[in-house]
């Protein structure tokens, strides 16, 4: 073996770690910039609509009618709020109920199956469930609530299912929560004599509030930024409900108003200058809610851990006195919204006199249940769990079940492989589906380069600093952004400014914006996720940053980030709103030879199916069929990537 | 028994050593004998780790960390800023606690270093594998199943496994930090012969917790206590007849 | 993750974006390389027409249509921004949007059919006056038309739409203060409206004369001021809510949208748009 006697090499002048860093920090800017230039368009295309109409006319007028020039924003403002609202009073407590029946009281094989089948639920498209939700929840609800609402649309419906739609995204991150409790607490719990139940509801779910109210606040943005679901079951109607909890009555979203109102502006007029208006309260209300999130976040951590002194007016609250007075508040406010619910079948005096019963009701139970023995309580909660995921399940199966058994009268080859006919009412989809495959490869193309290097950045390369708290919060804010602005942003900014014209590279372009912070995500947590010492043993063999990070790191985390690509990819198939206004047509006879011409799509085509109304309905299930498959398979295949990428790195 | 004093391959000189405000290592200096190992021994903290990973750079990893003083291999001072550290890691390969293969095929962790640092050639690739894992005792295990995955190997082969990877790329010196605290008894002597054979082409500096295992292999000793070298001499004296009573004291178990 | 794995989901995402980008780049379709591609975009009511016309019509011409139907407005406003070389709509052209360069070529005329759902009954005729309170809000329950007790649910088109429009102008020829009420389901096309009334209780829509074939089976059409929803009486003026179908082009139509816009004025084209139930030029 020979001892070489040489001497280092001298450093070279062009360092490869260098360049490669601040290359990587280019590119991790991009996000900043897209988002800046975002923000930017939408900021300058709204100024001529409040410096014409007036932000007080936008801000207090209930009328909106832009034809007559009215534009009043109340009802659409009030409209979202009210729509989330109670997507959240249902979604939340069956959300939770399920996160934690799942992580406490599910045995480990039942947990191995509701855990990919909750995600599987948060894979279904948002157009899938407008579907279902026009042909089954609207014959359905109109029939049980025919003289409130004769038509099924309405608020609650939206709400119901915009609550569906949250679920997924509740229960993952509160039983993620829930199972980071350290076990020692759970341990400490039950030596001391505590029932499983009782350490549960004293000191899991207290230890995991601020991971579960990040969940909520989480599902809370998912639900405002949700478009094509509301826009198919709410009825549209621009309108203040009357009363103000009339759950029975039209209603309309933000979101909704663009979507609806965007092909009809022309551009540089007031109307296409009030959307951007819409738009812009729209990223204020997502902004402001990322901004609570992270505020609750950090004091229900600090709380918790006994980081924050309680202050005078929450120690106040532990006092015996105060204690029987929030009993007393407990109770009005289970009369109050009782009575309120009420009067929307009854006249006033029977709403009371339900009310008081309710109360009456609440006391007795309430009494009851204390004089059970602590294992029968158990019992009991542990039930009403197991009734909660059951529920939770049961609408997974019933949504593709019935989406299933009415697919199959339709679907055959020909559906599959012929052009639409008859507006869509014979023939098949195959150009459809072609648009959609594009979609997607065009969208990989743009956004998985991007993402996956920005993510490498943000977890291998970027210092704790200005640029990389921007970088951080611009993704934040991309990530939380309603899809429907993509799809303003697009119209406006690719397909009019650029005159690219409806085209799939516009529609790619807007959809790869869309998806960008979730594959930079993943990346970076996977990137994060690769232990140190396989850095460590890289660089110590004389590998330098930029190799250790191409040769070692990335490989490693080739796992999460297929996972996270696929993801987001699977997302980008079943979106209708981005594309709609940049890409898609309704019929084609034959498929488009450029980028810069239209495509059909599968989500698109099954809107256009399901509001028409007049295609057969097994040939609309058999649409929401294929589109199903073609994004559930997705999610299950970055399910398995991920599940043997766990377990062949054994770390 | 003659001990001669071999050429000193690297020269340690009053070497202090910051992370942030924290000193941890002060005034320390140490000549490393070629071809011989030098054991580094001490309780927890006391900078012993922290001093072999300053041998090869690898504390430029960690930020805020701040060195004064040379380090002298042959002469040329490693922390010199035109030196490219990737060469001087070439020269000063290191093994670590716990054993770190990469999630990759035996071969191809062994091919990792020599392919970063330039050399495609399958045959010279082929046979620096085999070698390496001769060196490392480790062939006649795995010569049969070089392209399965290194993670399936038992913990003492991987460490050999890293040992071998280690030596792919020439090195001179070869820094174990602690390389058997993970290891159950019967592969922890398999790496201390390992250790004594290598001695023979190569030169060895090793820190461990375990005074016994420093005894057993080493030639050279250091006692290091606070981030000061108390005493650095034959292992044989720093056992038997050591000068400093704080080395004493160690040595026989008073405190640690 | 082992090698395995690996490469086969590499090899698959490269397969699949391989494809997808062979089909969006270098797929030739039958039409060849020279096919032009005219983009029309507009009312739903012409929408059937200008499907007809395309399977006709790009056997024998090398152009290739695209049809979006999303209701006059759009089309309009598609028009002007350059989105769409054809805009299709079921009225005449704003001031507005004749001002924004638009000239439009009327190709038909169509009149506004009114249908409710087959639970009202004991109304077979409502005049254009009771149209305009019911739209307005005024009356709100079928008993008060001389129909059974029941809540009226009013389905109107759009904002957008050009049937909206031509309605309420047939409103406000009786009521000039006429206001279309805000507790209404809006839906965005004439077959949406169809299907919404077709399966909503108590409900009241309006929609094309030329889509009066297509309703469902829990529908009935109505007469309107005692005169039957035909194409015949469209022609002949008796009866009361109609409006023109235009086609509409940023400027005057030249090249390829020229020699369509005439092949569809021509016979060929007329007896297409007679064929679809609407009214031909005479």
């Amino acid at each position: 073996m020979t001892n070489t006697r040489d001497g280092f090499a001298t450093k070279k002048r062009f360092n490869t770690d260098v360049i490669s860093r601040y290359a990587l920090m280019a590119v991790a800017s991009l996000t900043v910039l897209i988002l800046f230039f975002i923000i930017l368009f939408i900021v300058y295309n709204s100024t001529d609509a409040i410096a014409d109409v007036g932000l007080w006319e936008f801000l207090t007028g209930t009328v909106w009618k832009p034809s007559a020039d009215a534009y009043g924003a109340v009802p659409v403002i009030v409209g979202t709020i009210l729509v989330t609202a109670g997507s959240v009073a249902i979604a939340v407590p069956i959300g939770v109920g399920a996160a934690i029946y799942i992580s406490e009281v599910s045995s480990e094989r039942a947990r191995r199956i509701l855990k990919p089948a909750v995600e599987l639920f948060a894979g279904i498209p948002s157009v899938v469930y407008g579907f279902f939700g026009l042909v089954v929840m609207i014959p359905f609800l109109s029939g049980i609530f025919s003289e409130q609402m004769p038509t099924g649309f309405a608020w609650i419906t939206g709400s119901l299912l915009l609550g569906i739609m949250a679920l997924p995204t509740i229960i993952s991150v509160s039983e993620d929560s829930l199972k980071a409790v350290p076990r020692s607490y759970r341990e400490a719990s039950l030596a001391m004599g505590a029932t499983k139940w009782e350490t549960t509801k004293k000191i899991v779910v207290p230890a995991a509030v601020s991971g579960i109210s990040a969940a909520v606040i989480l599902g809370i943005g998912r639900a405002i930024g949700e478009t094509m679901a509301v826009m198919m079951v709410t009825g549209n109607a621009a309108i203040i409900p009357e009363p103000l909890w009339n759950i029975f009555s039209y209603i309309r979203t933000i979101t909704a108003s663009l979507a609806l109102e965007m092909p009809e502006v022309v551009v540089g007029s007031t109307h296409y200058s009030a959307l951007f208006v819409l738009a812009l309260f729209l990223m204020i209300m997502v902004l402001a809610i990322n901004l609570i999130a992270g505020y609750v976040v950090k004091r229900t951590k600090m709380k918790f851990e006994g980081n924050v002194s309680e202050g005078r007016f929450s120690d106040l609250l532990k006092k015996e006195k105060i204690r029987d007075i929030k009993t007393a508040a407990g109770l009005a406010i289970i009369f109050l919204i009782v009575l309120l619910a009420a009067t929307l079948f009854v006249d006033l005096t029977m709403s009371a006199v339900i009310a008081l019963a309710a109360v009456i009701m609440y006391k007795v139970l309430a009494a009851g249940l204390s004089k059970l023995s602590r294992k029968t309580i158990e019992k009991l909660a542990h039930l009403s769990l197991l009734a909660i995921i059951l529920l939770v399940i049961g609408m997974l199966v019933v949504i593709i079940g019935d989406i299933v058994i009415n697919a199959l009268p339709s679907l055959n080859l020909e559906f599959i492989t012929e052009y639409p006919k008859n507006m869509g009412t014979e023939g098949g989809i195959f150009p459809a589906i072609v648009g959609t495959l594009e979609l997607v490869a065009g969208t990989a193309l743009i956004a998985l380069p991007i993402g996956i290097f920005s993510g490498a950045y943000l977890a291998e390369y970027a210092v704790s600093g200005k640029t990389t708290s921007l970088i951080r919060h611009a993704i934040d804010v991309l990530n939380g952004t309603p899809s429907i602005v993509f799809g303003l942003f697009g119209m406006t900014a690719l397909v009019i400014f650029f005159g690219f014209g409806y085209s799939l590279i516009a529609g790619c372009i807007s959809l790869a914006l869309m998806i960008m912070p979730v594959i930079i995500r993943t990346t970076e947590e996977a990137v994060r996720s690769v232990p140190h010492e396989l850095r460590e043993a890289s660089r110590a063999m004389g590998a330098n940053k930029w190799q250790t990070t191409v040769k070692i790191v990335l490989p490693a985390a080739f796992g999460g980030i297929m996972t996270g690509s696929i993801l987001g990819l699977g997302r980008a198939a079943g979106e209708t709103a981005p594309i709609m206004f940049t890409a898609v047509v309704l019929m084609q006879s034959s498929l488009s030879d450029s980028i810069f011409d239209p495509v059909m799509a599968l989500p698109y085509h099954l809107y256009y199916l399901a509001t028409e109304g007049t295609a057969d309905p097994s040939m609309q299930y058999a649409t929401a069929l294929v589109l199903l498959v073609i994004v559930l398979s997705m999610f299950i295949l970055a399910s398995v990537i991920r599940e043997r990428s766990n377990k062949k790195n054994k770390w | 028994m003659v001990i001669r004093m071999n050429e000193i391959i690297l020269d340690i000189k009053d070497v202090n050593l910051w992370y942030g405000e924290k000193q941890a290592l002060f005034d320390v200096s140490m000549p490393v004998e070629s071809n011989r190992i030098t054991a580094l021994i001490g309780p927890s903290g006391c900078g012993k780790s922290t001093l072999l990973r300053s041998m090869n750079r690898m504390n430029d990893l960690v930020s805020g960390c701040r060195i004064e003083g040379k380090m002298e291999f042959r002469g040329n001072d490693i922390y010199d800023p035109s030196n490219d550290v990737n060469s001087i890691r070439k020269k000063i390969g290191m093994i670590f606690q716990r054993p770190n293969p990469f999630p990759m095929s035996i071969r191809d962790n062994i091919t990792y270093g020599p392919k970063i640092h330039g050399i495609t050639d399958k045959k010279e690739l082929n046979e620096i594998v085999e070698r390496t894992l001769q060196q490392a005792a480790l062939w006649d295990e795995v010569g049969d199943r070089l392209d399965k995955s290194a993670l399936a190997l038992s913990g003492g082969q991987q460490q050999r496994l890293c040992i071998a990877r280690a030596l792919s790329t020439n090195p001179e010196i070869i820094l174990m930090d602690e390389p058997t605290s993970a290891l159950d008894p019967i592969a922890t002597s398999k790496i201390e012969d390992l250790a004594c054979e290598l001695q023979k082409d190569y030169t060895v500096v090793i820190v461990t917790h375990n005074m016994q295992q420093a005894s057993r292999i080493s030639d050279k000793t250091g006692f290091m206590y606070l981030g000061k070298m108390i005493e650095f001499d034959d292992t044989e004296k720093i056992f038997n007849k050591p000068k400093e009573e704080t080395t004493e004291r160690y040595i026989t178990g008073r405190f640690g | 993750m082992n090698t395995n794995t690996k490469i086969i989901a590499v090899v698959a995402v490269i397969v699949i974006v391989a494809a997808g980008a062979w089909l969006a780049l270098g797929h030739n379709n039958n039409n060849g390389d020279d096919t032009v591609t005219i983009t029309i975009a507009g009312s739903t009511t012409v929408a059937p027409i200008m499907m007809a016309v395309e399977e006709v019509y790009e056997k024998e011409n090398n152009v290739d249509l695209q049809i979006t139907a999303n209701g006059s407005g759009a089309g309009a406003s598609a028009a002007i921004n350059g989105t769409a070389d054809i805009g299709m709509l079921s009225r005449d052209l704003k001031a507005s949007e004749v001002e924004s360069g638009l000239v439009s070529t009327t190709i038909g005329l169509d009149g506004i059919a009114v249908i409710i759902n087959s639970n009202v009954t004991g109304v077979t005729n409502l005049t254009v006056e009771q149209l305009a309170k019911i739209y307005s809000g005024e009356i709100t329950n079928w008993s008060e038309v001389g129909g059974n007790n029941l809540k009226i649910s009013v389905i109107s088109r759009e904002d957008g739409s050009g049937t909206r429009d031509g309605f309420e102008s047939a409103m406000v020829k009786v009521d000039s203060n006429f206001e279309i009420l805000t507790e209404k389901i809006e839906v965005a096309s004439t077959n949406a409206v169809i299907s919404s009334v077709d399966r909503t209780s108590g409900s009241i829509g309006y929609i094309s004369v030329g889509y009066t074939s297509k309703i469902g089976s829990n529908t009935v059409l109505l007469e309107v001021n005692g005169v039957e929803a035909t194409a015949e009486n469209v022609v002949n003026g008796t009866y009361a809510i109609q409006r023109d179908l235009i086609l509409a082009t940023k400027g005057e139509p030249t090249g390829e949208v020229a020699d369509l816009i005439n092949w569809i004025l021509s016979d060929a084209g007329q007896a297409l748009v007679e064929e679809k139930g609407y009214v031909p030029l005479s």
